[in-house]
C-alpha cells in the first residue's frame, strides 16, 4: 500500500485523511477538528488526523521489522544483511530459503493480513458492529464448505481452489444477507443469521469430509485450519489483483464510510443514499475476506481483530482503513512466524493461533458492550 | 393463553407416538437391509440370525443412547432458555457441549483417563466452566446477556475451543483419531455399557429440571415477578444451571457434542402446548429423541455405507430454526 | 399466537428448503469452474481421479513402468523421467529425503539410511520393522504439511515422494533438491521401487530383491498347493469405516503374486471397497486378515469384533481370523513389508 502522500485530493489516503470537503463537519463549518492538520495544495486542501497519521506510520514500521525477523527466522538462521540481499535480488547462498521457501508464503500471508483488515473494517463500518466481521458472519466458513466440497468430490485442480473458495465466500455471504433482510438490515439479526449459516456450512463441510477419499480429506483439514505451509505465488497471484482492484474501490469507501458509519437517521439527514452505499461497502469487504480465505484458507478472526486493534490506536471515531489493513498483515506475519517456530519441526496452521487470540479477543469485546441490542462499542 | 388441557394431553400423546415411529425407525433403517417384520421379530423373540444380531447388538444400544442423549440435550436447552429468559440459549451455540468435549479431551490427553465413568466428571467441569464464562461474558456491559450477545460469546467460547483441539492434535499425532469423535458428536459406535454408565446421570437432571418446571414459570414473568411469587430467584438459577450442565455434561460423554437440538425442540414444543414447563419439558423430552434418531437414520441414508455424523444432520435441520427465530422481531429487539 | 408461530414455523421449512438449494447450487456452479480450470491443468487432474479410485487406476502402473532413466549403471549425469516430468542427477545421490512410508522402505531395502522422513499422522514414529536399519531419519513435518524449512535444513541430493501426497510442494522441493515423483503410492509398488532405485542408480538390487520376492510368493503359492484358501483383508480406518482391501492395494497384489483367491466383493479393480459394521458378514473368507490404521481404540474395531455376527464368521469360528501388523501389511507399501507380509502369511495359512 502506497504511504500517504497529501498532495492533492485523488491522492487522499483512504484511512487517515479525508478530502475536506467530504466531511459533513468541516463542510459546515470551517473549523478545524482538534487533534487534525490541514494541508493545503493549490484548491485542494486535506484535513489530516495526526495521531493516525503517527499510527500507521508506527505499524508500517513494525510491519517491516517483522518481515525481516520472519525471514531470518526459520529452522536454520539467516543473517539480515543476506536477507537483504535477497530482497534486492543480489546473487545470495541463502536464496534458497530466503527466497524460494519463506518469501513467497511470507507474501501471502501478508497479503492476506492486508485484505483480512481492510475486509474486516469495511463490514465493521457497515454493521456499525465490531462484532459483524466477515469471519463471523459465513464468509470464511462458506470459502471452507466449497473447497472442502471440491477437494473431496474430486471437482477442481489446486491451483483452481482459491477460485471456489471465493464462490463459497461470496454465495455464504449472500444467503446471510438475504435471510437476515427483512424490512432492512439490522446489524444484530445479521450477526446472529451469520452464526447460524456459519454452524450449517461448517456441518456441509463435515459432511463433505465424510463423503470424501481418505487421503483428500486429510488434507483438507490441514486447509481448514488456515494454512500458510506450501502456499506461495500461485495463490499470491489473485490476491494481489484484487487488492490492486480493490484501492479505487477503497478510497471510494474511505469517504462513504464516514456518512454510512453515522447512525441511520443522520446518514439519511445527510442525503447518503444509505443502503447503495451499505451494500458497496459490505461486497467490497467479503470479496476481500473471500479472496483472502481462498490463499490461505480460513486463518480466523483477523478481520475482527484488526480494525479493533488500529481504532483503538488512532483513537478515531471511525474505523482507519490503511491501519486496519497494516495491523491485519502484522498480525498474520507475527502469527504464522510464531506457528512455524512453536513447535518445530511439527508446524501448527496459523489459523489454530489466531484464533486462539481471537476468540478471547472477541469475549473481552462483547464484555465491554456498552449500547442495547449488542451494538457498538465506545 | 390458556390451552384446553385435553389439546395438550392430545399433543403429549401425539408426540409419544412419534418417538414410537422413530425408534421404529432408527431401529428398522441402516446400511443393512432388514425388514421391518424381522425387527419385530427379533425384537420380541430374539433368535441368532445375523439380521436379528445386528438388531439386538447394534440398533439397540445407539437408539437407547440417542433416546437418552436427545431428551437431555431438548430439556438441558428448555432449561437454559428459562433461567436465561434468552429464545438462543442452548448448550451447543452457547458453547456448553464443546466445553464438555475439550473436558473430556483434556482428560484422555493429560491425565490418561479413558473410562467414561472417569471422564464424565470433567465433562461436567467443562461444561459448567464454559456455561459460566460464556454467560459471564455475555452478562458483561450494559443491559446484560441479550441474545446477540449471547450468541457471540458462545462463537467465540466455540472456535477457542476448537482451536485448543486443534493445537493438541496438530502437536499430538497419536492423539488424533481418539480425539476425532470430541470433534463431531454421533451416537454410532456406542455399546450398551455406554447406556448404563450415563442414564444414572440423565434420569438424576431430568427430575431436577421437572422440580424445576414451576420457578421457570414464574421466571419467565420476570425477577421481581418470580421474587413477588416466593421463588428464590437466586436457588432457581443456579439449580437450574446446575441441571443443565449435567444433561450436558451427560449426553456430551456420551455421545460428543451436539447441537440445535436443544434450540429447535424446546420452541417446538412451546408451540405445541404453550409456555408451561410442566407441559413443556415433558414435551421437549419426547421430542429431542425424535429429533436425534431422525437425523440420524438420515444420516445412515444420505452417503451409504458411510455414515454422516448425527451432530453434522442436526445442525442441518436446527439451523433453519435459528434464523427463523432471529427473523422474528422479539429475538432481536431484546 | 398460535397462527403467528405456524408462520414462523413455515418460515422455517421454507428457510430449510432455500438453504439446501443454495447449498446445491452452490455446488454445481463450483462444479462447472472447477472441471473447465481441471481440464486446463491435466497433470493435477491425473492425481485426482486417482485418488478417488476411478478408471485411471489401472494405467497408473504401467506409466510408472514407463518412468525411469535410460542411463547405464554407474552413468552420471543422469535424467529421470518422473510422475512431474524429468529431473537431472549429477551424481549417484547420499543424502536421501523420503516423503512416505512407501520410499522409506525402497531406499531402506536398498541399503540406504534417509536423512529426512515425514511420518503419516497415524503413526508418527518408525514403522518398527524396519527400525535399525533405516538410521534415525530426522522429522520433516507431517505427510499433509510438509516442513520445507526443514527438508532444506537437511541439504539433501534427492527427494523421493509421490504426486498424489504431495504435488502442491513439488515447485518448491524441485527447488531444495532433485525431486522424483511417483504418480501414487500403493499397489504400484513395485514400479515406484525401479523408479525410486533408478534414481539412486540401485536397479540390479532392486530387481534382484524384486525376484526374490517373487519366487518367495511363488513358493509360498506351490506349498499351499492347488486348493488355496479364500483370503479377506479387513482394514480399520478411523471415523468408522471398515474397508475390504482390493486387488488394486498394495496386500492386494501380494495375494495375487502368491496366487491366494478372494472373496469376490475384494475381487475388483480398485483400493477397497467400504462396509459397516452392520455388514461385517460380508468380509467373511476361509482367512481374515485384519488391521487398524492409527490407534486401535480409536476405531471400529472393538465394536465390529465384539459383534455377534463376528463370532458368527466362519473364519472366526475356524480360528482362521488374525490381526496383522497394519505397517507392514497396509502401511508398509515397499519390497521389505511385502518379505514380512510372506512370513506372515506363511506362518498362519501354513500352520
Amino acid at each position: 500500500m502506497s504511504r500517504t502522500t497529501p498532495t492533492s485530493p485523488e491522492n487522499t489516503n483512504p484511512a487517515n485523511t479525508v478530502a475536506r470537503d467530504s466531511s459533513p463537519a468541516a463542510a459546515g463549518r470551517r473549523v478545524r477538528p482538534a487533534g487534525h492538520a490541514v494541508l493545503r495544495r493549490g484548491r485542494g486542501s486535506l484535513l489530516v488526523h495526526r495521531r493516525a497519521v503517527l499510527v500507521a506510520v508506527v505499524l508500517a514500521v513494525l510491519l517491516a521489522a517483522a518481515v525481516v525477523v520472519y525471514l531470518c527466522v526459520g529452522e536454520s538462521f539467516v543473517s539480515p544483511v543476506e536477507v537483504v540481499n535477497v530482497l534486492l535480488g543480489r546473487p545470495s547462498p541463502d536464496q534458497l530459503v530466503v527466497g524460494t521457501l519463506r518469501l513467497p508464503r511470507l507474501v501471502v500471508g501478508l497479503l492476506a493480513g492486508l485484505a483480512f483488515g481492510v475486509a474486516g473494517a469495511l463490514v465493521q463500518t457497515v454493521a456499525r458492529n465490531p462484532l459483524a466481521s466477515p469471519d463471523v458472519i459465513g464468509v470464511t466458513h462458506g470459502a471452507g464448505a466449497a473447497t472442502v466440497a471440491a477437494m473431496s468430490f474430486g471437482l477442481v485442480s489446486y491451483t483452481a481452489l482459491p477460485y471456489v473458495s471465493i464462490a463459497g465466500g461470496l454465495a455464504a455471504a449472500l444467503l446471510v444477507y438475504v435471510f437476515a433482510w427483512r424490512r432492512g438490515l439490522h446489524a444484530s439479526r445479521f450477526v446472529l443469521v451469520g452464526i447460524g449459516v456459519s454452524v450449517a456450512l461448517g456441518s456441509l463441510t463435515q459432511l463433505f469430509l465424510t463423503k470424501g477419499d481418505f487421503i483428500v480429506a486429510q488434507q483438507a483439514k490441514v486447509w481448514l485450519t488456515g494454512s500458510l505451509n506450501s502456499r506461495g505465488y500461485d495463490q499470491a497471484a489473485p490476491l494481489a489483483t484484487v487488492l490492486l482492484l480493490a484501492v479505487p474501490a477503497a478510497l471510494w469507501a474511505a469517504r462513504a464510510q464516514r456518512g454510512a458509519s453515522f447512525d441511520d437517521d443522520t446518514a439519511v439527514a445527510l442525503g447518503i443514499r444509505l443502503d447503495r452505499v451499505r451494500l458497496g461497502l459490505t461486497a467490497l469487504g467479503i470479496v476481500l475476506a473471500s479472496v483472502a480465505t481462498g490463499a490461505t484458507g480460513p486463518v480466523d478472526f483477523v478481520a475482527l481483530l484488526a480494525p479493533q486493534i488500529a481504532r483503538r490506536l488512532t483513537r478515531t471515531a471511525h474505523i482507519p482503513l490503511l491501519s486496519s489493513a497494516l495491523t491485519g498483515a502484522l498480525v498474520v506475519v507475527v502469527a504464522d512466524l510464531l506457528a512455524r517456530r512453536l513447535f518445530s519441526p511439527v508446524e501448527l496452521p496459523v489459523g489454530v493461533l489466531t484464533a486462539a487470540v481471537g476468540a478471547p479477543y472477541l469475549m473481552w469485546l462483547i464484555a465491554r458492550t456498552r449500547s442495547r441490542s449488542g451494538g457498538t462499542t465506545p | 393463553m390458556a390451552r384446553p388441557t385435553r389439546r395438550r394431553i392430545a399433543w403429549l400423546v401425539g408426540c409419544a407416538v412419534m418417538l414410537l415411529i422413530a425408534v421404529l425407525l432408527s431401529l428398522a433403517v441402516g446400511s443393512r437391509q432388514i425388514a421391518p417384520g424381522e425387527v419385530v421379530q427379533a425384537l420380541l423373540h430374539g433368535g441368532t440370525t445375523d439380521d436379528a444380531q445386528v438388531v439386538r447388538a447394534l440398533r439397540v444400544p445407539r437408539t437407547v443412547i440417542g433416546v437418552l442423549a436427545g431428551a437431555a440435550l431438548a430439556v438441558a436447552g428448555t432449561v437454559m432458555q428459562g433461567i436465561t429468559r434468552n429464545p438462543i440459549a442452548e448448550p451447543g451455540i452457547l458453547g456448553v457441549s464443546q466445553g464438555a468435549s475439550v473436558g473430556v479431551v483434556c482428560a484422555i490427553a493429560f491425565l490418561g483417563v479413558h473410562t467414561l465413568t472417569g471422564y464424565v466428571w470433567f465433562a461436567f467441569v467443562g461444561a459448567a466452566v464454559a456455561s459460566v464464562a460464556v454467560y459471564a461474558v455475555a452478562a458483561g456491559g450494559y443491559r446484560g446477556a441479550s441474545p446477540v450477545k449471547l450468541a457471540l460469546a458462545g462463537a467465540a467460547m466455540n472456535a477457542f475451543l476448537a482451536s485448543v483441539v486443534s493445537g493438541i492434535v496438530t502437536t499430538d499425532a497419536h492423539a488424533l483419531d481418539e480425539f476425532r469423535f470430541w470433534q463431531v458428536g454421533s451416537i454410532s459406535g456406542r455399546g450398551s455399557d455406554v447406556i448404563g454408565q450415563i442414564w444414572p446421570f440423565v434420569a438424576a437432571g431430568l427430575l431436577l429440571a421437572a422440580v424445576l418446571a414451576r420457578g421457570l414459570d414464574a421466571l419467565a414473568l420476570g425477577d421481581d415477578a418470580a421474587k413477588g411469587l416466593g421463588h428464590n430467584v437466586a436457588l432457581l438459577r443456579v439449580l437450574g444451571a446446575v441441571g443443565a450442565t449435567v444433561l450436558t455434561g451427560a449426553a456430551v460423554a456420551a455421545v460428543g457434542p451436539i447441537a440445535f437440538t436443544g434450540l429447535a425442540v424446546p420452541h417446538i414444543a412451546r408451540a405445541l402446548v404453550g409456555a408451561a414447563h410442566r407441559w413443556v419439558l415433558p414435551v421437549a423430552a419426547l421430542l429431542g429423541p425424535v429429533m436425534i434418531l431422525a437425523s440420524d437414520v438420515l444420516g445412515r441414508i444420505v452417503f451409504p455405507p458411510s455414515e454422516v455424523p448425527v451432530a453434522v444432520m442436526t445442525a442441518l435441520l436446527g439451523v433453519p430454526f435459528l434464523i427463523a427465530l432471529v427473523r422474528r422481531r422479539t429475538v432481536v429487539a431484546a | 399466537m398460535s397462527v403467528r408461530r405456524r408462520g414462523s414455523a413455515a418460515v422455517a421449512v421454507a428457510i430449510a428448503a432455500a438453504l439446501s438449494l443454495a447449498a446445491c447450487g452452490g455446488s454445481s456452479s463450483n462444479g462447472k469452474e472447477g472441471s473447465a480450470a481441471a481440464s486446463a491443468t491435466a497433470g493435477s487432474k491425473d492425481s485426482k481421479s486417482v485418488a478417488q479410485g476411478g478408471e485411471d487406476f489401472g494405467d497408473a502402473a504401467e506409466k510408472t513402468a514407463a518412468m525411469g532413466t535410460t542411463a547405464k549403471p554407474g552413468e552420471w549425469p543422469r535424467t529421470i523421467t518422473h510422475a512431474m516430468g524429468s529431473t537431472v542427477l549429477k551424481a549417484q545421490p547420499k543424502r536421501v529425503v523420503v516423503l512416505d512410508v512407501g520410499e522409506l522402505d525402497n531406499v531402506v531395502s536398498l541399503g540406504i539410511k534417509p536423512v529426512g522422513l515425514a511420518p503419516t499422522e497415524g503413526s508418527p514414529e518408525l514403522p518398527s520393522y524396519l527400525d535399525g536399519k533405516a538410521g534415525k531419519p530426522a522429522n520433516i513435518g507431517t505427510i499433509n504439511s510438509l516442513n520445507l524449512e526443514a527438508i532444506a535444513a537437511l541439504k539433501p541430493d534427492l527427494i523421493l515422494g509421490s504426486q498424489l501426497r504431495a504435488a502442491d510442494s513439488y515447485d518448491e522441493l524441485s527447488q531444495i533438491a532433485p525431486t522424483v515423483f511417483s504418480i501414487r503410492p500403493g499397489f504400484t509398488w513395485k514400479e515406484n521401487y525401479l523408479l525410486n532405485a533408478a534414481a539412486l542408480d540401485k536397479t540390479a538390487q532392486a530387481k534382484a530383491n524384486l525376484d526374490a520376492y517373487a519366487k518367495k510368493a511363488s513358493d509360498l503359492g506351490t506349498k499351499l498347493g492347488a486348493d488355496k484358501p479364500v483370503v479377506s483383508m479387513v482394514r480399520y480406518m478411523p471415523e468408522g469405516k471398515i474397508r475390504l482391501y482390493a486387488n488394486d492395494s498394495f496386500i492386494g497384489t501380494i495375494l495375487k503374486d502368491v496366487g491366494i483367491p478372494r472373496p469376490k466383493n475384494q475381487d475388483i479393480e480398485d483400493l477397497a471397497a467400504e462396509i459397516s459394521a452392520e455388514n461385517i458378514d460380508q468380509a467373511d473368507a476361509d482367512y481374515i486378515f485384519t488391521g487398524v490404521y492409527g490407534d486401535p481404540k480409536a476405531t471400529e474395531k472393538s465394536k465390529a469384533q465384539g459383534n455377534p455376527l463376528w463370532k458368527n464368521l466362519k473364519a472366526v469360528k475356524d480360528g482362521h481370523a488374525f490381526d496383522v501388523p497394519d505397517e507392514t501389511w497396509y502401511l508398509g507399501l515397499g519390497v521389505t513389508a511385502a518379505d514380512a507380509v510372506l512370513d506372515d502369511l506363511e506362518k498362519h495359512l501354513t500352520a
